[in-house]
């Protein structure tokens, strides 16, 4: 409630200093009777992709005089058919497979060899296998559930603060998105027609800073806590135990290998990761046909449900578009006699905020459209943007009271304890999480050096 | 009791539906890794892998649409609707239905047009395969008209129920998804994938 709070305060700002603030000619009546509607609607439960489409035609028929319906049908196909937007499904498909494939227990045993015996011990593990899992599948939800699934068994009967244990896989399942290759870039290089390839290489930086981020949180916590260290592992074992890896590093090599050395689209690469995943899931005898119709159905239904909202953004965008209105609010908000830093923090406080009650995809495609030309404006790099808006979105999927990825590792306890264990636990990690989003702001070239190299 | 057949009639064909559109998906992806190797081994391209697997991907999201929406799997904000008293609840449920459809008959008519469009003017696609156009266009279309004419469906159901006085049933019937179905889901799928060898007790490390 706080929260929405704070949404209203920051859009009656926003109204007020694009009325008041500047001397362009902002429709600001037609502006505050959508956004009354959008919040209407939108609290009452409507469907947000008719919230969005609901108001396209409000708009298109109250304050547009260009036969609009007679484009709906075109403004529909193009993203139906775009080459871009195929790579969504197709990682997707690729996660949901690898969910049922059962490779990442021999990932996280093999791991835990080299790091369990560094303060924090298994929690390492965690986090670290979430992210080498996060290479090969595009979203949170499939990362928490698979390596959730693998490590919880591990910390029964031991002396690990059930708090941090759930905790760190919900960050590690955090990574899911962030890590290359992630769904959310897909989306917003669609909106906003910035290369999917260089926002997966501004990627690599920020998800390391994270990673690093969230070893420091378990360091801390285990120089504070301190456990007893297991036995010591020869080298030997621990090397013959990397062969386990083979697998997995084999499929990362596949799928980013094949993009960053320029030798596939983000489309094609996500197609050989799904062949991919069906040739590990062969491997670990798992590829059943009832298993890949239950990804292919499992997958049908995410697309299905991100396609209509993009039909309900396109189309609203479409009309908004033709009336001109996210220029002249871009225009008026820049013309905000503020730093461009302060406008900044508080979009960044808008997502934050968001996040808390909207799932991540729906969050990008509803408001990026009206956010980027903002920011554009502003001067910030579009490629740098979009890693901080999927660092915005990977922190809803794990911000209390409402993050998917949550419940997911609730479910999946067989101590049966409340779940504030897992509010209070990922909030460490929550708070170095929003860290690196300030970090970044203030050291943008953490994200832009690799695209900027590789150029 | 007809109105029961018609409703599981319309549950059954929208689930196949469902499937349909994963395995597009899934032919979208044989078909990229097909012209993939063809291009990088054996030297041709099928030169219109572009074109068909945006076909694909337009019945992956069309065909889809209205099994998602029987799942109840399209996104809502829940934030507020689950603190009101299931009356009122069940009045904003067919708020939302009637939005959907109303959005639903617009693309319908939107999809049709573009059909009729591309009939007329023997459209093609620029690949070697030109294909005519109203032939993915067609499918596209009945996906969406489909999934209107569900939501339509269920908004004519929800109002004869609210008529009756039974909200509540309205609400069982389409309460969005809680954090914990979802969960569940993502669970059962990832345990299928696992064995727990520690089950027997002993210390892992």
């Amino acid at each position: 409630m706080i929260a929405v709070g704070f949404l209203l305060l920051l859009v009656l700002i926003a109204l007020a200093f694009a009325a008041g603030g500047s001397g362009t000619a902002l429709p600001v009546g037609q502006l505050l009777v959508l956004t009354a509607l959008f919040l209407l609607f939108f609290g009452a439960g409507v469907y947000i992709a008719a919230v969005l489409g609901v108001l396209g035609l409000i708009a298109g028929l109250a304050y547009s005089n260009r036969p609009f319906w007679d484009f709906v049908g075109s403004i529909l196909w193009g993203p139906s058919t775009n080459f871009i937007l195929v790579a969504v499904p197709l990682f997707l498909l690729m996660g949901e497979i690898m969910l049922r494939a059962g490779l990442s227990e021999k990932l996280y045993r093999s791991l835990n060899l080299w790091l369990n015996r560094m303060p924090g011990g298994l929690l390492h593990t965690n986090v670290v296998s979430c992210g080498v899992f996060s290479a090969v599948a595009g979203s949170s939800v499939a990362t928490a559930a698979t390596m959730g699934s693998v490590a919880l068994p591990y910390f029964r009967r031991t002396a690990y603060d059930p708090r941090m244990v759930l905790g760190s896989l919900a960050a590690g399942g955090a990574l899911g998105n962030l890590v290359p290759p992630g769904i959310t870039f897909l989306l917003y290089g669609l909106i906003t027609e910035t290369s999917v390839g260089e926002l997966y290489l501004a990627a690599v930086g920020p998800s390391l800073l994270v990673i690093l981020l969230f070893i420091g949180v378990i360091l801390v916590h285990g120089l504070r806590h301190p456990l007893p260290k297991p036995a010591s592992v020869p080298l030997g074992t621990k090397l013959v135990s990397l062969v386990d890896l083979i697998p997995t590093l084999l499929l990362i090599l596949v799928v980013l290998g094949t993009i960053y050395a320029g030798l596939a689209t983000p489309t094609e690469s996500a197609a050989l990761g799904v062949a991919g995943a069906l040739v590990a899931a062969w491997f670990a005898g798992r590829l059943t046909f009832a298993m890949v119709h239950e990804s292919v159905v499992a997958t049908a239904r995410t697309t299905a449900m991100i396609g209509l909202i993009i039909f309900g953004a396109y189309l609203l965008n479409y009309v908004l578009a033709s009336l001109g209105f996210p220029q002249m609010l871009a225009q008026a908000i820049a013309g905000i006699p503020v730093p461009g830093w302060v406008l900044m923090a508080l979009i960044i406080g808008f997502y934050l905020a968001l996040g808390t009650f909207m799932e991540g995809f729906s969050m990008i495609i509803t408001t990026i459209p009206v956010i980027f030309p903002i920011v554009k404006q502003l001067g910030y790099d579009p490629v740098w943007f979009g890693v901080v808006v999927t660092m915005l979105v990977e922190i809803a999927m794990i911000s209390p009271p409402d993050g998917t990825v949550l419940y997911v590792l609730q479910g999946m306890r067989k101590d049966r304890g409340s779940i504030s264990d897992i509010f209070i636990g990922v909030l460490p990690f929550v708070g170095v999480y929003i860290i690196a989003i300030f970090i970044l702001m203030a050291a943008p070239q953490i994200a832009l050096w690799l695209p900027q190299a590789v150029h | 009791m007809a109105a029961r057949r018609i409703a599981a009639a319309a549950a059954r064909a929208s689930r196949w539906m469902l499937a349909a559109a994963g395995w597009a998906l899934m032919g979208c992806a044989t078909l990229i890794v097909f012209d993939v190797l063809a291009r990088n081994f054996l030297g041709f391209s099928t030169k219109s892998t572009v074109e068909l697997s945006g076909y694909l991907l337009a019945v992956g999201i069309a065909w889809g649409l209205a099994g998602t929406f029987v799942d109840r799997g399209h996104v809502r904000v829940d934030l507020f609707l689950q603190r009101f008293p299931p009356k009122v609840r069940g009045y904003l449920h067919l708020a939302a239905l009637l939005l959907l459809a109303v959005l639903g008959g617009f693309f319908t008519y939107g999809a049709w047009r573009l059909v009729q469009d591309s009939v007329a003017f023997r459209a093609t696609d620029i690949s070697v395969l030109k294909t005519p156009l109203w032939i993915p266009q067609g499918l596209w279309a009945a996906g969406i008209a489909v999934f209107t004419l569900i939501v339509a469906g269920f908004a004519l159901h929800a109002a004869r129920l609210l008529a009756a006085g039974r909200a509540e049933e309205v609400d069982q019937l389409l309460h969005p998804r809680t954090y914990t179905e979802e969960a569940t889901e993502a669970i059962e799928a990832a345990q299928q994938g696992t064995t727990h060898p520690t089950d027997d007790g002993r210390d892992p490390r």
